[in-house]
């Protein structure tokens, strides 16, 4: 199926697979299709771009404006083989004679990333709109859920003294507490989907204190099952006294990555959560594990919806690219970010694989 | 030549946090869902919260709350109001209490945090419950509301802001704070109508304030340490 980029943009553009395509309204000098060898516009970054408004401009070496803008949720949008009236003066007497019908201005441009942008936005609305209509089914899952949690926990509570942790522990019938267990996630992770279709529920309550360490610990009791499945260990590290105001939906952040990190860490391997806290209310967090690693040129897009790179595609077919996107819409609520790095690089079984870590400091709202 | 001066007792130096099993006990809580599992009731009652649930409102319902009878009302958006009472539901409901009497502390329950035309529902609420939710959340999240909620400044503040928007001065205003500490204090009957009628003349605003003073010499002297 041809892309949307080639059946409706205008202009001469490099398409999906990095070839140069002809623009449904101006089509490409014949000097780009047959002359030039370079296609030094399929690599944008070899060309000296300026800021022009909201787009980037550059003339490739063969005089021709090359222009580069972002429209959310795809990637950057390259159009080539025309000539800015106003920035370009680079371009030949006789290529602008020649090519008059690829002149173009800045402004032209710039609208054109307008127009795109608010159609995306558009659609992406009429998208959301249509998933919360499917999520009214949720209703009945939420009841049944809540159902659900409320007999187990009643059946708990005829066993043990208390729901502290330490008590359930000694709870000799191993399968009620991991249906406990369980039962929590898919309260949680019920919770979690809010976030998906709107963001901006992540600052629906007021902030409240929450102990950091006591709720990575939590989430770190809860997933125990899904890690010693794939003989994992989830180990918690650091102290910590602090307390920060925080939204609710911070709970979602702890369940996100160590879900992430469960999901893409190779068998028999650690989790590693650091809790530690930074002057008298800030919160300094890390999630360690071993597994395939985000290449380079994915690194910047691993919190973007529904992208899963090249690599975890590979060691982990299932999966929905929301996980991260979701604790990155979170922490964006409570004015932090949430970084990736990797380290320890090694090959194994064909896939790039090392210590994937991600890391945030949170402080009171 | 120096003077003693009596030292100023204020509502803010008297309001101390009330212990949670006091409050828990003490409070008046109301749930407002047509799911009779949306909350462990049972369980919540086991630790010791004083719960009520009600499926549906109607008008009696809705008036119990307008004067004020809970200390927290949490409420569903889908399904508390037959639809020939209103077509609003939940939301109507809400923006009806915090016109009639805004002082109510309203928190939203509600799973519908996914649709976008909602967004008002939580936004105009004092707080908001994830839904679902079990017991340990639960229990975490009311205790840190009825520590906000649940004490006497929390009253004082809000009956200070009615004053003020009636155009009551400060000097009126410190005189009401002196007769309701020393009659605190001094642990008499106070006539809540009769305290506020020397500073306000609006009969409805002044049944408002009534009803706040009214909760908070009962908070007072259900949970106070003070001898």
């Amino acid at each position: 199926m041809k892309s949307w980029l080639h059946q409706c943009c205008p202009f001469p553009h490099i398409g999906k697979t990095g070839e140069v395509s002809q623009g449904v309204v101006i089509e490409l000098p014949a000097f780009c299709v047959k002359k030039c060898r370079g296609k030094e516009c399929s690599s944008p970054s070899e060309l000296d771009f300026e800021t022009l408004e909201s787009i980037k401009h550059a003339i490739c070496p063969h005089g021709f404006s090359v222009y580069a803008g972002t429209a959310e949720f795809t990637k950057d949008v390259i159009l080539c083989g025309l000539i800015d009236r106003d920035e370009n003066h680079s371009c030949s007497p006789q290529n602008k004679k020649r090519y008059r019908k690829n002149k173009t201005y800045t402004k032209q441009i710039t609208a054109w990333f307008e127009a795109i942008e608010r159609a995306q936005s558009e659609i992406c609305g009429e998208e959301d709109t249509q998933v919360a209509e499917a999520l009214l089914i949720f209703h009945d899952v939420r009841s049944a859920a809540s159902a659900v949690n409320n007999n187990i926990t009643k059946c708990i509570k005829k066993k043990v003294s208390s729901l502290l942790r330490e008590d359930l522990d000694q709870l000799s019938d191993k399968n009620l507490l991991t249906a406990y267990r369980s039962s929590r996630l898919l309260v949680s992770q019920l919770n979690l989907t809010d976030i998906i279709v709107n963001p901006k529920s992540a600052a629906y309550s007021r902030p409240r204190m929450i102990h950091v360490y006591e709720m990575f610990d939590l989430y770190r009791w809860i997933f125990q099952e899904k890690a010693r499945r794939k003989g994992l260990k989830i180990r918690l590290e650091g102290s910590s006294y602090n307390s920060p105001s925080l939204y609710d939906s911070f709970v979602f952040i702890p369940h996100a990555l160590i879900d992430n990190a469960i999901k893409y860490s190779l068998e028999d391997q650690e989790v590693v959560l650091t809790v530690r806290d930074i002057g008298r209310s800030g919160v300094c967090v890390s999630i360690r594990s071993f597994g395939p690693i985000v290449s380079e040129s994915e690194r910047s897009r691993i919190f973007s919806r529904r992208f899963r790179g090249r690599n975890a595609e590979e060691f982990h077919r299932s999966g929905t690219g929301m996980g991260l996107w979701v604790a990155q819409k979170v922490a964006g609520a409570h004015g932090f970010t949430i970084q990736y790095t990797f380290a320890h690089k090694t090959t194994l079984n064909g896939l790039l694989s090392g210590d994937n870590v991600f890391d945030f400091e949170v402080h009171s709202i | 030549m120096w003077k003693w001066k009596r030292a100023k007792v204020t509502i803010s130096a008297m309001s101390e946090s009330v212990p949670i099993e006091l409050a828990r006990k003490n409070s008046r809580l109301l749930l407002v869902d047509d799911d009779p599992e949306a909350l462990p009731l049972s369980l919540l009652k086991d630790e010791g919260y004083n719960i009520t649930q009600w499926e549906e409102l109607d008008a009696g319902k809705i008036r119990r709350v307008e004067k004020g009878e809970f200390d927290v009302v949490i409420l569903d958006i889908v399904g508390v109001v037959p639809k020939n009472v209103s077509a609003t539901d939940g939301f109507g409901v809400l923006e009806h209490i915090k016109r009639v009497n805004p002082e109510q502390v309203v928190i939203a329950f509600s799973g519908e945090t996914f649709d976008i035309k909602q967004a008002g529902f939580f936004e105009q609420a004092d707080d908001r419950l994830l839904k679902p939710v079990d017991l340990v959340t639960v229990a975490r999240m009311l205790d840190e509301i009825l520590q906000r909620y649940y004490n006497l400044d929390h009253y004082w503040n809000a009956v200070c802001a009615i004053l003020h928007d009636q155009g009551v001065p400060q000097s009126k205003i410190d005189k009401l704070e002196r007769r309701l500490t020393k009659g605190l204090a001094s642990r008499q009957q106070l006539d809540p109508s009769a305290i506020i009628s020397s500073v306000l003349n609006n009969a409805e605003t002044a049944a408002r304030i009534a009803v706040l003073i009214v909760r908070a010499i009962e908070m007072y002297t259900k949970t106070s340490s003070q001898p």
